[in-house]
């Protein structure tokens, strides 16, 4: 195999995305527009389970509604970040939550990133992958 | 003719304006200078005696003795020569005095012969009139006469400054009063300010000591007046202040002066409260003083937060549709890899969110229109069962996606009410919408409509949820309230369904109730008025 397996390549290259949205619309569109991009994606729908799929599967990405049942993504993310196994992966909000201190207390909590909806369809992978980008130069 | 007239004084002028200060031309008559006179007659031996003032053109008398006229001009009085000398002036026979030999006083009535003039000299050197004695045969005074005259003229002099001073005393005193008037009309003014005014006026002294309240500040910090004065100023304020003691008012000196400041206060219950401090310094005969302007911010800045909160919500409630609506529309726009069961679930995901927009705009229109007082109803005779099946019909859908029964139950005998159905078909919608929020699978949601009596009618929708605890009742109608406001709500919503649907049965004329057990399930019931009430 190796450096000739093309599909290899791909696939380690393929980002792991865990996306948690409690709204099952939302859940449709943002998970086929980052497909799209070339996301693997799986998707939960509040911060409890994202806490857990986490953990088990270590994402690459998770991308992260604020007001979800159970948990919010507010006390999802301090989870996250609190624990050794997953403090280290990138969390970017996704939230209809869009007032100044809303965002500045999101992204105290150590947060990658904040994309707020409604968010661009079209682009949203892109989006992903720049905040992405702009955290492993920093 | 008369007979030549007296030249004025060298220091008439003076002597005029000295005269006019006493106050006493034209006064009434007075005992005491009636006593001097009468007293000068009698030691003196004459008919007639005189306390004259030698004013501009004539001579007055403020005391007289044989003679009934109150003044004469001036230039043919004997007086009038008399205030130009220091010392007393004595006629001994008219008529052999070239100066008032042709005086018709002395020619004719009442016929003077003898006059002896005593100048009443001020203290001030002015020579104001005389105290004189007059005879109507030629004669002289014996020494002792002359020296009772003069210490009568000297009386006379005493007796008028005592006047000036008494009265002086008494304009003095008038002012006084007048002042002391003025002062407790402001005095009063203050006071009820003070009294009234919406902010709270404590005033400290240096020490920090409460001397003293108005209504305000009693009414912020809920204490009487009586148990705020004379204690340490650290009784309003929570502990961190407290224990700065006597250094709070040097730092509140500090900041606070002249300037608007925010600081924490404590009432009398222990509660903790924003106020805004206005601290100013009044200069007072006891020492300084330093008055706090108090203004209780507490319930503005929860006007703030509630603000924000709604903002927040509006703000969520509105964007999270979009986001369906749009981003549906971007992933068909270019739908190159989705697959055609994807497309379906895409539009409908953009209708549903555009159904859900239309409902929340609407809402908040609805709320913005009865807070305006600008909702109108267009009421009409309805029949109670058209109403509720119009209402089940709308939600029918959404309770067949919960499985959810729906199970409506209306009287046979119940009178037609006069209402917007449109608008009781929404209340009765909203209830229902709310119930099949809460209703577990597999139960039944039942709206029931019986008559009260003829003039009343009452709807009641009824879940098999969780039910709500006493205390958690109360909330239920207030506006953007949702029992569970936290980001973690497991209920979408803008908590502006029930604030309508209270509002809306009002506005009829009705009333609405809830009844709720925990773990039993809850009712609604809407009371209308038949036909038989019907106003707004």
């Amino acid at each position: 195999m190796g450096c000739d397996d093309p599909e290899g390549i791909r696939k380690n290259m393929t980002m792991r995305l865990l996306l948690a949205e409690d709204d099952p619309d939302i859940q449709l569109i943002a998970r086929l527009s980052l497909e799209k991009a070339g996301f693997d994606v799986t998707v939960v729908g509040n911060g409890a389970e994202a806490v857990r799929k986490a953990a088990e599967e270590h994402p690459d990405v998770i991308l992260m509604d604020w007001m979800m049942p159970e948990m919010t993504g507010l006390d999802a993310c301090s989870m996250l970040k609190s624990a050794v196994a997953t403090r280290d992966i990138p969390i970017i909000f996704l939230t209809a939550k869009t007032q100044a201190a809303e965002i500045k207390r999101g992204l105290q909590l150590g947060a990658a990133g904040y994309i707020v909806k409604p968010f661009d369809a079209t682009t949203l992978g892109t989006q992903v992958s720049a905040i992405l980008g702009k955290t492993r130069d920093a | 003719m008369s007979a030549r007239p007296a030249p004025l004084p060298p220091d008439e002028a003076a002597r005029l304006e000295d005269l006019r200060g006493f106050e006493i031309l034209d006064s009434g008559d007075e005992e005491a200078f009636d006593d001097l006179t009468r007293l000068a007659a009698h030691i003196c031996g004459t008919p007639i005696a005189l306390i004259t003032l030698i004013d501009s053109d004539r001579q007055w008398f403020k005391s007289r003795v044989g003679v009934e006229a109150r003044e004469t001009p001036r230039d043919i009085a004997f007086c009038s020569h008399a205030i130009l000398q220091d010392d007393l002036l004595i006629v001994g026979d008219a008529l052999e005095d070239e100066r008032f030999a042709t005086n018709p006083f002395v020619v004719s009535e009442p016929g003077i012969r003898f006059y002896a003039g005593a100048p009443l000299v001020t203290p001030r050197g002015h020579a104001l009139g005389t105290l004189c004695v007059i005879d109507r045969v030629p004669r002289q005074l014996t020494s002792d006469q002359l020296t009772a005259l003069g210490a009568l003229r000297r009386q006379v002099v005493a007796q008028l400054e005592m006047r000036r001073t008494l009265l002086a005393l008494k304009e003095a005193m008038k002012e006084h009063e007048r002042d002391q008037a003025a002062l407790q009309s402001a005095n009063a003014r203050f006071r009820s300010v003070f009294d009234h005014m919406l902010g709270g006026l404590v005033i400290l002294t240096e020490d920090g000591i409460i001397e003293e309240t108005n209504p305000a500040a009693g009414r912020i910090f809920g204490y009487r007046r009586e148990e705020m004065i004379g204690r340490h100023v650290s009784m309003l304020l929570p502990e961190p202040f407290r224990a700065e003691g006597r250094d709070f008012l040097r730092r509140a000196h500090q900041q606070a002066i002249g300037r608007v400041t925010e600081w924490e206060g404590r009432r009398s219950n222990g509660d903790l409260f924003p106020l805004e401090l206005s601290l100013f310094e009044s200069p007072a005969p006891e020492g300084r003083r330093f008055a706090g302007n108090i203004r209780d911010v507490s319930e503005r800045r929860a006007a703030d937060r509630a603000k924000n909160e709604f903002i927040s919500i509006v703000s969520h409630e509105l964007r999270t549709p979009l986001t369906s609506i749009k981003g549906s529309i971007q992933l068909l726009l270019d739908d190159a890899g989705i697959a055609a069961e994807d497309r379906n679930r895409l539009l409908l995901a953009g209708l549903n969110n555009a159904d859900r927009l239309i409902r929340i705009i609407s809402d908040m229109l609805d709320i913005a229109k009865i807070e305006a007082g600008a909702l109108h109803l267009d009421r009409r005779l309805c029949d109670v069962r058209d109403l509720v099946e119009q209402a089940l019909a709308t939600v029918e859908t959404i309770a067949r996606n919960a499985s959810v029964r729906l199970v409506p139950v209306v009287a046979a005998e119940i009178p037609p009410v006069m209402v917007d159905a449109d608008r009781i078909v929404q209340a009765i919608v909203n209830l229902l919408s709310n119930a099949l929020k809460f209703a577990p699978p597999d139960t039944a949601v039942t709206v029931e409509a019986t008559r009260i009596d003829d003039a009343r009618v009452c709807v009641s929708v009824s879940d098999r949820g969780p039910g709500l605890s006493a205390d958690q009742l109360p909330q239920l109608f207030q506006k953007f309230r949702q029992l569970d406001s936290s980001d973690s709500r497991k209920i979408p919503g803008t908590g502006l369904g029930l604030s309508i649907t209270k509002a809306l049965v009002e506005q009829h004329g009705g009333s609405i109730e809830v009844t709720s057990e925990v773990g039993v399930g809850t009712t609604f019931t809407i009371r209308l008025p038949g036909t038989a009430a019907s106003d707004t």
